[in-house]
């Protein structure tokens, strides 16, 4: 009895044995699958590929840096566009380095040049009437930079103005229109009154048409804004109403209004500081163009040869552009598709003209 | 035995461990070959993928490109522009057209045209820019180019007046009839939005497009501030940390070349891979497509979950099961077990049983050969006088006293003969558990009262000197059984005591007790011999001439079928007492003692 109890009790111990090593066993290989998946998770490796290039050198620029700054548009087809192009002649032409700023607002100007006085420029040229006693008041501060002021009438120890005789050519544009006018009536929309040079182009335009055709009425309007071709236009439409059918504008964006209006009439127009027949091949004849290519070259030549003054620099008239042989930055555009539209002897009474003035036979007063 | 079972147990468990470790070890060991390939498999498909979808974005760009130059090349063709009519209303007309052709394109952001002098003379844009007629940009090296080649040119990356960072296509305006070069139509596409078309520029942690010209500047690429500076300057080494992986994958892509690269400049790691953009066969730009690697594995990490977890869920269901089975085989084995131990204790049980059956059966057979041989010579002693006697009788000259005396013999061992014949019977129904009692109500008293009558009748000749007495309780005492075997034992009782005394007194009394009542018969004969004691109730014992043997064994068995017991109360010389017990019904014993607590 003793030995049958023993007996059962060694199975039952037995079995309880393997019960015990299974579950074992399970958790075991249930352990070992657990570290396994983890293992092959973490285990593979992003590729890593990192190494460090040395450091390659920034050339330094030599060059002049300037800054061409205006309160112009450079999108106005007109005097802001002569500003563009005419930095953008310094970079091919010298070589210098220039940052641009367009649409800065009169009050502004100050600060704008303060600005970039600090910013170590060598050269700001500001384009603009406004800018010159602005100019003065920074300059005195920056000695070292030079200054110069297109169309201002200030100077000192690092300023210079560059103030175009534009009406040389406006008087050429008067004599044409006067010539040309079926009405004997012509127009003239300004920017702004306060602008002494748009006062002496305006005499110019006067004194042209006058002097091909006494009995000319000239009209004369201001506009207060030089960004508003609305304006411009209601200006000349008003103008056009009174018997007017040339108008010359000097306005900026104001004046493709201007243009636009003498289109919308089927009169004509004289563009501004561009040649703009592009804006209206139709309408507009002819224009009176600043020569950016030439327009700095005085100044530049000064600087080249460190001899810097400040002085005020009146170029007037050349007879083509980027006339090598003169030293005007003024010059009457090509008639364009008018070529064969104006009749010979008003051609050549305007090309004798323009040789009279270019010669000083016809002086026009500023 | 067991020490033996005990160690094959424990190796066989270790065993069963061991297979089961190296098995779940191999399974997993393939599981992860199996991943790892998976792993390379997917990662090369998408690095593939990558490769192909540059390839196509980069075919895309340069076939949208193209496009723009033909529409450009359309543009120059035009009878105005061919005629170096190249402002004015209708120009105006086909440029706003030709604008809007190129906007179904892509994103043009201006279109102009300029003269022979490179200053614009007619630019249509999009809506809030302005536009710059009488600008010149013929200091531009695009429109240098593209007067000096006469041919379209896709230019390197440079700042507009706006600030805006751009690219143009150019095409020559070439007079047909006489070859000279009347100006050139520039289109101008804003690179950011150019290159937004073709894929994300904007978020850094997702794949992104970068582009550059010939010269490396960026064009588009996720971090806006970059756009426009050149890869190999400062500031953008600065931002990659100046990784030689990425600058020489991109001088290769500079060169002309497709590639990809892995790297990482301190963001993440990256897969890059790129390809040239190219016009007529040509590279005018160049296109990388960056994918931040985790995207990559991420995507893979979620199929190999989904695989992991249904594989583990097959292992844990499977081990789930092994131990299931195991658990259900435990306890079939122990149920099993049982049902063995069960099983051969019942064999054991019924092997004693067969036993103890076969040796009953045994002495049985023994008891009945004896009862047979004993039966036998009980049943012939009678019929030896009956044939002496009938012998006796057939003499010729025979007194009529002797005739008598022989007749006698004869009837009185013919009466014995019937008398052992039927005791013989009680005893085979006795044995063969087949008398049957009945079961009713009975007076005791009159009972024995009638019996003890009865066997005065019957000894009045015999024992002449035989006073037979009833001296018990004068009343009715019920009992439940068989009157007439009950009247048996009290005649069997009897003769047993008048066989034994002759001469004296038997004396039947009854002795009520709480349940039952117990019946004396006392006699003054010679008692009970010591040597038959022992064996008073047993078959053929006797010491009389004159009994079978059988009549005590008979009384018993009836007692005891009632549910009393008998026995014998004796000494040598003081005459014998028998005793038996009758359990009261159960009225009578209520009644009595009833009777008694009254």
């Amino acid at each position: 009895m003793i030995g049958i109890h023993h007996r059962n009790s060694m199975q039952i111990l037995s079995s309880r044995k393997i019960f015990v090593s299974v579950i074992l066993a399970a958790v075991l290989v249930t352990w070992i699958a657990i570290i396994l998946c983890s293992s092959i998770s973490f285990q593979n490796a992003y590729a890593q590929a990192q190494n460090k290039s040395s450091q390659t050198p920034s050339s330094a620029n030599q060059s002049l840096k300037i800054a061409y700054l205006t309160d112009g548009l450079f999108s106005d087809a007109g005097w802001g566009a002569f500003a563009y192009n005419a930095g953008q002649e310094i970079i091919s032409k010298y070589g210098y380095e220039v940052s641009f700023l367009d649409n800065v607002s009169i009050p502004n100007i100050e600060t704008t040049l303060k600005d970039y006085a600090d910013r170590d420029y060598d050269i700001i040229i500001a384009q603009g009437y406004e800018w010159g006693d602005p100019v003065i008041k920074v300059a005195q501060k920056y000695p070292d930079i030079k200054f110069i002021v297109f169309t201002g009438q200030v100077k000192s120890e690092n300023v210079a103005s560059i103030v175009p005789r534009q009406q040389e050519a406006a008087y050429l544009l008067g004599a044409l229109a006067g010539m040309l006018s079926k009405n004997h009536t012509i127009g003239f929309i300004g920017g702004d009154e306060k602008y002494p040079n748009l006062k002496n182009i305006y005499e110019g335009y006067k004194q042209g048409a006058l002097h091909v055709n006494s009995t000319t009425r000239v009209f004369e309007t201001y506009l207060g804004d030089w960004d508003n071709e609305s304006k411009g236009r209601f200006a000349a439409l008003s103008q056009i109403k009174e018997g007017a059918d040339f108008l010359l504008h000097v306005a900026d964006t104001s004046g493709q209004g201007v243009i636009q209006a003498a289109k919308e009439k089927g009169i004509y127009a004289f563009g501004a500081v561009s040649d703009q027949n592009k804006l209206a091949p139709d309408t507009v004849v002819t224009s009176f163009v600043l020569d950016p290519i030439k327009a700095y070259d005085s100044i530049f030549k000064m600087i080249y040869g460190n001899n810097f003054t400040g002085m005020i620099f009146t170029p007037g008239l050349e007879l083509t552009k980027n006339s090598t042989t003169e030293d005007g930055i003024v010059y009457i555009a090509p008639f364009h598709g008018f070529q064969n539209k104006i009749p010979a002897d008003i051609q050549a009474k305007f090309s004798q003209l323009t040789q009279d003035v270019r010669n000083k036979k016809i002086i026009i007063p500023e | 035995m067991t020490l033996i079972s005990g160690k094959l147990m424990y190796i066989g468990v270790i065993s069963v461990i061991i297979i089961a470790v190296a098995s779940y070890g191999l399974f997993f060991f393939f599981q992860r070959i199996n991943e790892t390939s998976i792993r390379e498999s997917i990662f090369e498909q998408e690095l593939d993928r990558q490769i192909k979808s540059t390839s196509s974005i980069s075919q895309h760009i340069g076939s949208d490109l193209r496009l723009v130059t033909a529409i450009l090349q359309q543009l120059a063709d035009s009878t105005y522009l061919q005629n170096e009519m190249l402002s004015g209303d209708n120009v105006t007309k086909i440029l706003e057209e030709k604008f809007e052709q190129l906007n179904s394109v892509t994103k043009v952001d201006s279109l102009l045209i300029t003269d022979e002098e490179g200053v614009i003379t007619n630019q249509k844009v999009s809506k809030g820019l302005k536009t710059f007629v009488n600008i010149d940009i013929s200091s531009n090296e695009y429109m240098k180019q593209t007067r000096e080649s006469r041919q379209p040119v896709y230019s390197n990356g440079f700042t507009g007046i706006d600030g805006m960072y751009r690219i143009v296509i150019t095409y020559p305006i070439i007079s047909i009839h006489d070859g000279h070069y009347i100006g050139t139509v520039v289109a101008s596409l804003p690179t950011i939005q150019f290159f937004k078309n073709y894929g994300n520029v904007n978020d850094i942690n997702s794949q992104f497009l970068v582009a550059f010209d010939t010269k490396g500047n960026l064009l588009a690429v996720a971090s806006n501030e970059l756009v426009g500076k050149n890869f190999f300057g400062n500031e953008t080494q600065q931002f990659i940390n100046y990784n030689e992986v990425l600058n020489n994958l991109t001088h290769h892509l500079l060169a002309g070349n497709t590639g990809y690269a892995m790297y990482d400049y301190g963001r993440g790691e990256r897969l890059n891979t790129q390809a040239p953009i190219l016009v007529e066969s040509k590279p005018v730009y160049f296109l990388q497509i960056v994918t931040p690697t985790d995207r990559i594995y991420l995507k893979i990490n979620s199929v190999l979950f989904s695989e992991g977890v249904k594989m583990f869920s097959l292992l844990t269901g499977t081990t789930a099961a092994i131990i299931v089975l195991v658990f259900l085989l435990r306890k079939w084995y122990s149920i099993l077990q049982d049902e063995v131990k069960k099983r051969t204790r019942d064999l054991n049980e019924s092997n004693y049983k067969l036993m103890a059956a076969n040796e009953s059966l045994k002495s049985k057979d023994e008891a009945q050969n004896q009862f047979i041989n004993i039966a036998a010579h009980e049943l012939r002693t009678p019929i030896q006088p009956i044939l002496n006697a009938i012998y006796l009788l057939q003499s010729p000259n025979l007194s009529q006293q002797k005739r008598n005396q022989y007749m006698d013999i004869i009837k009185r061992n013919t009466e014995k003969l019937g008398r052992l014949a039927e005791d013989i019977l009680d005893v085979t129904k006795i044995e063969s558990h087949s008398l049957k009692l009945m079961d009713e109500r009975i007076d005791l008293y009159d009972l024995l009262v009638n019996s003890i009558e009865d066997f005065k009748r019957n000894i009045q000749f015999i024992y002449k000197d035989l006073i037979v007495s009833y001296e018990g309780v004068n009343k009715p005492i019920y009992v439940k059984g068989d009157r007439l075997r009950l009247n048996q034992v009290m005649q069997n009782l009897l003769d047993n005591a008048g066989k034994f005394t002759k001469k004296g007194s038997i004396t039947v009394t009854t002795q009520l007790e709480s349940d039952m009542v117990k019946i004396l018969v006392k006699d003054t004969g010679i008692g009970i011999h010591p040597e038959i004691f022992p064996k008073l109730f047993s078959k053929f014992v006797t010491k009389s001439d004159r009994g079978t043997g059988l009549g005590l064994f008979i009384a018993k068995s009836i007692v005891e079928a009632h549910g009393g017991n008998i026995w014998a109360e004796a000494g040598s010389h003081l005459g014998a007492t028998f005793i038996f017990t009758l359990p009261l019904s159960d009225q009578d014993s209520v009644e009595h003692n009833d009777r008694d607590s009254s």
